[in-house]
C-alpha cells in the first residue's frame, strides 16, 4: 500500500469504463498457511475474486528479493507459474517497475514486461487485449500484437545463446514481430499526463501513510551507483502550479494530514524552498505537515527542515554514501565534508539531536582508509555537537551510522564491476566497528548474504529462473525480511542447480561483454556508461545535467527531445 | 428555526462542541480504536468540517470517543464528542460527515453540548450486548440456564488482573452485571443478552463474564460475535 506506482496505476485503470482493477498483496506466512490448508486461492481484496479469474495479473518489481513472492503469489492464485503452461483460461501476467530493467531472471514466469513509464502504453495494451479477446485466437496472437507497442517486452519471443565461459553470446528475437531492441517509454510532460485525484486511504496505518506526491521524474545528478538516476532520465518537472493544484485536490479527497514531496532528489526541485514555504503557509493552519523523503546534503538547508517540521519534529537523515572525498568523487556524489558539517552544525543549533548517516560499503576502488573515513565522519559529527553552544543544542545526542552492501546494478556505470565477497564485507564491517570510538555513535550494518543474492539476481539472466522456482518450492518467501531470509536453503539450491553465484555477483566484466539486459534501450547509451566507469576510476567528476549536458544519449533517444525544455534551472 | 450553540475560545474564535451517536457495522468491525480515530479525523477533513486542535507541542484533534471499541465488535450505539471550529448546523454536520464516512460507519444522531458538560467517559451508565457464541457440541438450554443462574446468584465474582505496574489485583465484577439471559439457542450456537452498568467509570468486559460462566463447550476464542445494542448515558 506504500508504493506510489500502484496508487497511480490503480485509479488510472479504474477510470476506464471497461476495466475493473483490484489489489492483491503477498499474504504473510500465517495467511498463506490458512489458504493452503483450506485449498483457497489467493484473491483480490475488493471483491475476493481469485487471481486466476482475472484477465491480467500485474506485479510491481521494486526489489530483487521480492521475486520469490511473485512466484508464490502466482502459485497461491492458482495460475501456472511458467508462461508456457498457461492456457486461454489463465490471466496474462504482466510486470513493471525498476527491476524490469533487467527482467531476465523472471523471463519464464512473466508474459509481458513494461519497460519505462507504464502510463504511456497501458491504455493501448488494454485496447489491443479487448479487440483480441473477441477474436478468440490463441494467446500468442495477443502477445505478437502487444510487442508492436513501445516499451513492451515479451520474453518468450527471444532466445539467448551462451559462450563456453557462461557469458551471453547472442540474444535474438525468434518471431518477426518482436523488435531487436526494446525501447523504454517515457511520459513527455508530467503536467498534462494522468495523475489521480484521489488515493486509496488504508484503514490501518501503512508505511508512507500520507499524500505521496511526485514533483518530478528523473534525476540528472549522475551518481554512478544509482540505477534510477539512469533509468528515469530525462528529468521531467511539474510546474509549481500543477503541484499545488494537484496536492490540494488530493488532500481534499483523502483527508490526509501530511504531504510528502517525492522524487529521486526532491531538494533539487528548482524553487523547492519557495514551494515548501507556500505549502506550509497554505496548510499550517489546518495542521497539515509537509515532508521531503530524500535530501542531498548540499541541497538541504536546515531552515527548510525547520519549516517543514513546524508541526512535527523528528531527526535528520543524510546520505554521504562514502567515507572519504576520494571515494565520493569516484561515485560522483559531488557533496563535500564541508557541506555535511555545515548542515550538521546548523541542525544542532536548531535543537536536532538525532543524526543518521547512510553509507555504502564495497564501492569500486574502496580501501580500508575509506572505511575508516566513515568512522571519522561520525566522530566529526559528535565533535560538532559538543562545539555547539549548550544553550542552543538538544540535551541528548544520537548519531547513527548505517552501511549497506553495495550491489552493482544494470544500466549504471558500475554494471561491469564485481561485488565484494561476503568475507570481505564482514571484514570491512568489523574494521569499521573497531574504528568507532565514541559511545554516542550507533553502527547498523546490512547483512551481506542478502546483498549477495540481490547482486546475483540484479545482473542475472534467464538461467536463474529455475533457481527462483526451486526456492519458492523450498519455502523461500519474503527474503527481504531478515527473519524470513533463509540463506542456507538458497546456498544449498545454488549448489544443487550448479549455479555459480560469483559468476553473477563478484565477476569483473569485460568492456565488450554482451549483458542480458542490453536488448533494452533506456536512452542512456552503453558507451556513455562505460565512459563514466572510466572516469570513476580516475576520480573525475561529471557535472550535474542542468549545469552542463554530458551527452548521455537521452537527447538522441527521442526525436526532437530537448532536455532543458522540461526543467527549469 | 435553526439553533446553533456556540462556545467562545479565549481568543474570541467560535467553536461548537458536538456530541454524536454512530453505528459500526460488520464491514468495519475489525478496526482498532486508533484506526477508527484516524479514520474519523480523515473523514472530517474530507467533509470539510474543521476540527479544533489542541494547542500543545504536538497538536491533536479534539475528538473523543466514549470508549475504545473492541476489535471485532459491531455496535448500534456509540458516542463521540468533537469540537468544531466555527458554526455548523446539526443537519449540515450529519449530512457532510455521513457523505465522507466509508460504508460500515454512520452517524445517526448529533446535538450540541455546552462546554463543561460531563465527559462521555464519565457519562456512561449502561450498556447492552448481544453475544453470539459457537458451541463445540449441542448443549441443553437448561444446562446453560443453570450456569447463568449460578453466576447471577453469586454475591461476588472475583477476577484477577494485572495492573500496569505488573502487580496482580483482585476485582469483584458482580456489581457491574445487571442482567444476563439467553436470547436464542441453536444447535451449535447460543446468543446471550448481557446488560452491564458503569460504576465510577469502571465496568467489566463481556468476554470476562462469559469466561466466568464456567460453561464447558463454549468456543470463546476467536469466534464470539459481539454486538453492542445499546449504550445509555446519564
Amino acid at each position: 500500500m506504500s508504493h506510489l506506482g500502484m496508487k497511480l496505476i490503480y485509479p488510472m485503470l479504474n477510470r476506464r469504463e471497461d476495466t475493473w482493477c483490484e489489489r492483491s498483496f503477498a499474504p504473510w506466512i500465517d495467511m498463506e498457511k490458512q489458504l493452503r490448508d483450506h485449498d483457497l486461492p489467493l484473491f483480490a481484496i475488493e471483491s475476493m475474486t481469485p487471481l486466476c479469474d482475472f484477465d491480467f495479473v500485474g506485479f510491481t518489481l521494486q526489489y530483487e528479493m521480492s521475486f520469490t513472492n511473485i512466484i508464490n503469489m502466482l502459485d497461491l492464485g492458482k495460475i501456472p507459474i511458467r508462461s508456457t503452461d498457461r492456457t486461454m483460461e489463465d490471466p496474462i501476467v504482466i510486470a513493471g517497475g525498476p527491476c524490469a530493467s533487467n527482467p531476465e531472471p523472471l523471463a519464464d514466469f512473466v508474459d509481458i514486461f513494461f519497460i519505462g513509464d507504464a502510463e504511456v502504453t497501458l491504455d493501448d495494451l488494454l485496447d489491443l487485449y479487448k479487440a483480441w479477446k473477441k477474436t478468440k485466437k490463441p494467446r500468442i496472437d495477443f502477445l505478437k500484437k502487444a510487442v508492436a507497442l513501445d516499451g513492451i517486452y515479451v520474453p518468450a519471443f527471444y532466445k539467448p545463446t551462451y559462450n563456453t565461459d557462461g557469458t551471453l553470446k547472442d540474444f535474438q528475437p525468434i518471431v518477426e514481430e518482436a523488435p531487436q531492441k526494446v525501447r523504454k517509454c517515457f511520459v513527455d510532460d508530467l503536467n498534462t499526463a494522468y495523475y489521480p485525484e484521489t488515493l486509496l486511504v488504508p484503514y490501518t496505518s501503512t508505511v508512507h501513510d500520507r499524500v505521496s506526491y511526485e514533483i518530478f521524474r528523473g534525476c540528472g545528478r549522475g551518481c554512478r551507483f544509482c540505477q534510477a538516476g539512469m533509468l528515469y532520465r530525462p528529468t521531467r518537472e511539474k510546474t509549481s502550479e500543477t503541484i499545488k493544484n494537484q496536492i490540494d485536490v488530493l488532500l481534499k479527497n483523502t483527508g490526509y494530514d501530511e504531504i510528502s514531496l517525492a522524487s529521486l532528489s526532491s531538494g533539487d526541485y528548482p524553487g523547492i524552498e519557495t514551494l515548501i514555504k507556500d505549502l506550509v503557509d497554505q496548510y499550517e493552519s489546518d495542521n497539515i505537515s509537509v515532508s521531503l523523503p530524500s535530501l542531498r546534503i548540499d541541497s538541504v538547508s536546515i531552515d527548510m527542515l525547520e519549516q517543514m517540521q513546524k508541526v512535527r519534529k523528528s531527526g535528520v537523515t543524510l546520505a554521504p554514501e562514502a567515507g572519504t572525498q576520494r571515494l565520493r568523487d569516484v561515485i560522483n556524489k559531488g557533496v563535500t565534508e564541508a557541506d555535511l558539517m555545515q548542515t550538521v552544525e546548523d541542525a544542532f543549533k536548531k535543537k536536532f539531536g538525532h543524526i543518521k548517516l547512510y553509507f555504502m560499503m564495497g564501492l569500486p576502488t574502496e580501501t580500508d582508509e575509506d572505511i575508516a573515513g566513515i568512522a571519522h565522519l561520525g566522530h566529526k559529527v559528535v565533535e560538532a555537537y559538543f562545539d555547539t553552544d549548550e544553550s542552543l543544542r538538544n540535551r541528548s545526542l544520537k548519531v547513527v551510522l548505517s552501511t549497506a552492501c553495495f550491489v552493482p546494478k544494470p544500466f549504471t556505470p558500475f554494471q561491469w564491476e564485481p561485488q565484494d565477497t561476503m568475507d570481505e564485507f564482514v571484514r570491512k564491517q568489523k574494521h569499521l566497528k573497531n574504528e568507532i570510538k565514541s559511545r554516542k555513535i550507533t553502527y547498523n550494518w546490512q547483512d551481506s548474504q542478502l546483498s549477495y543474492l540481490e547482486a546475483i539476481f540484479a545482473r542475472g539472466d534467464r538461467r536463474l529462473c529455475k533457481l527462483l522456482e526451486a526456492a519458492q518450492k523450498a519455502g523461500c518467501r519474503f527474503d527481504g525480511w531478515s527473519r524470513m531470509f533463509d540463506y542456507d536453503t538458497w546456498l544449498q539450491l545454488i549448489e544443487e542447480l550448479e549455479i555459480d553465484g560469483a559468476f553473477y555477483a563478484c565477476r569483473q566484466r569485460e568492456k565488450e561483454e554482451l549483458f542480458p539486459w542490453d536488448f533494452i534501450d533506456i536512452g542512456v547509451t552503453k558507451e556513455y556508461l562505460y565512459h563514466e566507469n572510466q572516469k570513476a576510476k580516475l576520480g573525475e567528476l561529471t557535472p550535474y545535467c542542468k549545469e552542463e549536458c554530458n551527452d548521455c544519449g537521452v537527447m538522441q533517444f527521442q526525436e526532437g527531445w530537448v532536455c532543458s525544455e522540461h526543467y527549469t534551472v | 428555526m435553526i439553533v446553533v450553540l456556540c462556545n467562545f475560545r479565549k481568543d474570541g474564535f467560535v467553536v461548537s462542541i458536538i456530541r454524536f451517536k454512530f453505528q459500526r457495522k460488520e464491514a468495519l468491525r475489525f478496526l482498532s480504536h486508533l484506526d477508527q480515530l484516524r479514520l474519523f479525523q480523515r473523514a472530517f477533513r474530507r467533509a470539510n468540517i474543521e476540527i479544533e486542535h489542541s494547542h500543545g507541542f504536538n497538536p491533536h484533534p479534539k475528538l473523543a470517543f466514549a470508549q475504545a471499541m473492541s476489535v471485532g465488535m459491531v455496535s448500534d450505539e456509540e458516542y463521540a464528542d468533537v469540537t468544531v471550529k466555527g458554526t455548523i448546523t446539526i443537519d449540515e454536520f450529519m449530512q457532510k460527515i455521513n457523505k465522507a464516512l466509508p460504508e460500515g460507519l454512520c452517524v445517526i444522531d448529533a446535538w450540541y453540548i455546552e462546554k463543561g458538560t460531563l465527559s462521555l467517559n464519565a457519562s456512561m451508565a449502561e450498556s447492552e450486548y448481544e453475544l453470539n457464541v459457537d458451541l463445540l457440541y449441542p448443549i441443553a438450554e437448561e444446562t446453560v440456564q443453570k450456569a447463568v443462574d449460578a453466576l447471577l446468584t453469586k454475591q461476588e465474582i472475583i477476577i484477577q488482573r494485572r495492573t500496569k505496574k505488573g502487580k496482580i489485583k483482585e476485582k469483584d465484577i458482580r456489581p457491574f452485571i445487571k442482567a444476563l439471559e439467553i436470547k436464542k439457542i441453536e444447535a451449535l450456537s447460543i446468543t446471550f443478552r448481557l446488560t452491564v452498568i458503569y460504576i465510577e467509570q469502571q465496568c467489566v468486559k463481556p468476554m470476562i463474564v462469559l469466561e466466568k460462566l464456567n460453561l464447558e463447550g463454549l468456543i470463546l476464542n476467536p469466534t464470539v460475535f459481539m454486538v453492542r445494542t445499546m449504550l445509555k448515558l446519564t
